[in-house]
């Protein structure tokens, strides 16, 4: 059992390693099994990361284990509805630009890149949790987790760009077609972060899985807030 | 079980399906076929575009009636907007001295607009995410709007420039003068791929380009780019006209709304509106 166990870390642990790096993943040469294994690492250290958030504010007294399942649930759901509801589209695009026949590899580049962006998060983790003792303010721990997702985004930016050199090389529309998806990755993205709140739950509400007010549109509520300013 | 997909499948990435048939070529692609897959895919554009006035309408039969107007009507738009152009791009083409004959244009047309149905298609479940996370008031109806508008107008124009290189790639194919494809160099600069593609007799463009390969317009191609701004504004306008898509959130619910104003005016006018806060 034990033995197994450290099997699993082992692999799961060189398998991140390869993911870091950029590296062919050639855990048994099936490129099917590569994207499995790309997708239980998101969803497990997204999952960790998310507990990790959900846990705030982290002494003895106040810890919601039912919070920091939800956060948990959300991380992983957060990349993966997204990445479903901007692949139909990408695929459109990669299919115009007759570069279909590469679709395969480049979902499994941009799927590697959200898995190296949560195997990121996770090595954030423990400076979350520190923040988090440190004794951070509801407004404060909203504030650090922003900045883990995007000093977590912009670290695998590199990753992604050396993911598609290869396509790059085979054909230059490939260049364009990954700031595509950029873009509609983070335009859905935003949005998808925007319904999924709570991700770190206010320790004075009840833990819930949705707010009761959550839906709404991040973009307009952005567009209110500047002409409100104005 | 993905069979019924090929079709729609090879015209993205850009194979008509042409054949060679005494000295002249068809496009022998199965129009039906496509037909039939490019209403479909008009369906779920239209429905992920209706399905904001289903979850918002305070009245739900109501919302439910706009949905099914939606899905209904998206696949008229394309059509009509067809019929309403195809005649006068023939003709004209004719008298320019085109050698696309009326099956040809019409099949190349038909490729066009399932190219714009499936790019609109592949954004539906996108504006569909909006349409239910957005809530219901004036501001949530002029983003979606905004959405759409600018979802369309992007499909249009990837549409219609896929519709060029089809035209173009048809008109050079037919100039035996031409330099022969297999002799240009690759633009793809692998070996390997060139020589798999010279076996097979045909190079793999994509379907859109970096540049145009004529660099001179025949009088028909000069008419062919005047009609594709045609059709552009009778699509636009014909949105206009089978309005409306997206049910105003404090107005009843009628299959079509009173015929005035134009589709550019109104898009102005919500941008105006947004701009001023109002």
């Amino acid at each position: 059992m034990r033995g197994s166990l450290l099997l699993i870390a082992d692999q799961g642990l060189g398998l991140a390693d390869r993911i870091l790096r950029g590296l062919p993943m050639t855990m048994d040469g099936s490129p099917g099994r590569s994207v499995a294994w790309i997708v239980i690492l998101l969803v497990t250290c997204g999952g960790t990361y998310g507990a990790v958030m959900g846990c705030f504010p982290l002494t003895w007294e106040s810890i919601r284990p039912l919070q920091m399942l939800y956060s948990g649930l959300k991380v992983p759901m957060l990349l993966l509805l997204t990445f479903a509801l901007s692949v139909p589209s990408f695929y459109v695009a990669n299919m115009l630009l007759g570069v279909g026949g590469d679709f395969f590899l480049v979902i499994r580049a941009v799927l590697a890149t959200q898995a190296a962006l949560t195997i990121a998060l996770v090595a954030l983790a423990p400076l979350t949790m520190f923040l988090y003792i440190s004794g951070v303010s509801y407004e404060q721990a909203l504030l650090v987790n922003s900045a883990m997702f995007g000093t977590a985004s912009l670290s695998v930016q590199p990753l992604l760009r050396r993911q598609y050199r290869f396509l790059i090389d085979k054909n230059r529309w490939h260049v364009w077609l990954m700031h595509a998806w950029l873009v509609i990755y983070a335009f859905v993205g935003i949005q998808m972060g925007w319904v999924l709140r709570p991700f770190i739950g206010s320790p004075s509400t009840p833990t819930q899985f949705f707010r009761d007010e959550a839906w709404g549109n991040a973009y307009l509520v952005v567009w209110e807030l500047i002409v409100g300013f104005v | 079980m993905l069979a019924w997909w090929k079709p729609l499948d090879k015209l993205l990435r850009g194979d008509l399906g042409v054949e060679v048939k005494q000295s002249s070529q068809e496009i022998a692609f199965p129009v039906g076929h496509v037909i039939v897959l490019t209403i479909v895919l008009a369906f779920i554009f239209g429905a992920s575009i209706g399905s904001f006035t289903a979850v918002s309408a305070k009245d739900t039969s109501q919302g439910w009636q706009q949905l099914l107007a939606s899905t209904v009507k998206a696949p008229l738009l394309f059509y009509l907007t067809l019929l309403v152009t195809f005649p006068s791009l023939y003709v004209f083409n004719a008298l320019m001295g085109s050698n696309l004959d009326i099956r040809a244009a019409f099949r190349l047309l038909v490729a066009a607009i399932a190219v714009i149905v499936a790019i609109l298609a592949s954004l539906g479940p996108i504006i569909a995410f909006f349409a239910f996370s957005t809530p219901s008031g004036l501001g949530g109806y002029r983003f979606i709007l905004i959405l759409v508008v600018f979802t369309t107008a992007l499909s249009g124009c990837l549409g219609l420039q896929y519709l060029l290189r089809m035209l173009n790639r048809h008109a050079n194919a037919e100039q035996p003068t031409s330099v022969p494809i297999d002799n240009r160099p690759s633009q793809e600069g692998s070996p390997e791929i060139v020589m798999a593609e010279s076996t097979e007799n045909r190079t793999i463009h994509s379907a859109i380009s970096w540049r145009s390969n004529s660099s001179v317009w025949s009088p028909a191609q000069a008419i062919f780019r005047v009609w594709v701004l045609v059709f552009a504004i009778v699509g636009a306008q014909m949105s206009w006209v089978l309005r409306p898509f997206i049910g105003s959130p404090d107005r009843e619910f009628t299959w079509f709304r009173e015929r005035t104003g134009n589709f550019f005016q109104a898009v102005a006018q919500v941008i105006l509106d947004v701009f001023a806060g109002s």
